[in-house]
């Protein structure tokens, strides 16, 4: 789990743009990418980030 | 109190983060893991008041919200990383120096950046105050570490003089102490675990060239009194004047691990200083700093760290 502080401040490293949590990736909506959650790490290196479209 | 540290995850990161944790602070850690290991903060990370995001700072730092402090001490930092690692190597020195700047600038936090002896380069003067300018080869493989901790210095000034951040520089001499990396090639973790191993020690030429190890509690405790000194904007060196050579590190270590490892030389690297020790002069007078643990106690202390560490090795 991500805490609310960290979700409150976390921006996609890429955009700048505010994100979604979901419970295993973090969705950036406006470059439309996906990043990881790993053991409960917050992931947000562009290189590991996934294509990411809305309904997937 | 709210602090970004860059390179949380490191051996220095770590340690500072406990600590200002353990005052209280509310620290949010940024590592891309490449040299720091998640393992480093297994205790942070028990604590509610720490938060921790995987990022490359040379990249962009994706971390709003406010703060008081950037701590800046992400960057491969022995020399067998980052002759491994040299284009990241100057790029965090470099364009991460200039993000963590940038996110200090726009949350009107202080600044410190964690440079390094090595700004020193193979020293003409000696011990070194932070009035030398330093002897670098900036075409040599260790040109990358040495230089881009120069460059992070003069934008961390660039940044105090043009835009009047709030910025400290503290220059770090060898440190050593828990969670180091057994294998890092640095000469302490490097000689703890060939005793312990049972293998030959490698000292590097004849093992006259000399170095002045701090233990890791001292360098906290500067860099805490350093964050707390206000005007202090030129560097300052921190670290422990005691001054060995290599060849008297290794049988020390020989005799406190009761080992009967061999001692075996090897060429030594190119530009390697020969000579290294801190005048802490500076850090006397403006921060009423000077070490306390003796090497010998700082080694003891190690030392039982890497037995469990060698003892994990072995069981996995």
């Amino acid at each position: 789990m991500i805490d609310d502080e960290l979700k409150a401040i976390l921006v996609c490293p890429a955009c700048k743009g505010d994100l979604v949590f979901e419970e295993t990736r973090i969705i950036c909506p406006a470059c439309r990418k996906a990043y990881p959650i790993r053991d409960g790490i917050p992931v947000m290196l562009i290189s590991e980030a996934t294509a990411w479209s809305p309904g997937t | 109190m709210r602090v970004l540290v860059t390179g949380a995850a490191g051996f220095i990161g770590s340690h500072l983060t406990e600590f200002l944790l353990g005052r209280g602070w509310d620290v949010i850690g940024a590592d891309n893991f490449v040299t720091g290991s998640p393992e480093n903060l297994a205790a942070a990370s028990r604590d509610p008041h720490f938060a921790f995001v995987e990022q490359d700072v040379s990249e962009y730092i994706a971390i709003g919200g406010p703060f008081d402090w950037v701590l800046h001490f992400a960057s491969p930092a022995s020399p067998r990383d980052y002759l491994e690692l040299p284009i990241q190597t100057l790029k965090v020195g470099a364009l991460g120096t200039h993000n963590s700047l940038g996110v200090a600038k726009a949350k009107g936090a202080s600044f410190l950046l964690a440079s390094t002896s090595e700004v020193y380069g193979d020293p003409l003067e000696h011990p070194q105050s932070e009035e030398y300018w330093g002897n670098v080869n900036p075409v040599g493989p260790r040109g990358v570490y040495d230089e881009a901790k120069r460059f992070a210095e003069a934008m961390t000034m660039a940044y105090h003089r043009y835009h009047g951040l709030d910025t400290r520089i503290v220059r770090i001499f060898n440190t050593f102490g828990p969670r180091m990396r057994l294998n890092d090639g640095r000469a302490i973790p490097a000689f703890i675990t060939q005793a312990l191993t049972g293998v030959p020690l490698t000292v590097f030429g004849d093992g006259s060239q000399t170095r002045s190890f701090q233990y890791i509690d001292d360098l906290v405790e500067g860099l805490w009194r350093l964050m707390q000194a206000r005007g202090v904007h030129d560097p300052v060196n921190i670290g422990n004047p005691h001054e060995m050579t290599l060849l008297e590190l290794a049988q020390r270590i020989l005799r406190l691990t009761g080992s009967s490892s061999p001692i075996v030389f090897q060429p030594l690297p190119v530009d390697d200083p020969k000579v290294r020790q801190p005048d802490i002069r500076r850090a006397r007078a403006l921060l009423g700093w000077s070490p306390r643990v003796d090497v010998e106690r700082g080694l003891i202390l190690t030392i039982e760290w890497f037995k469990k560490q060698v003892a994990k090795g072995a069981a996995s």
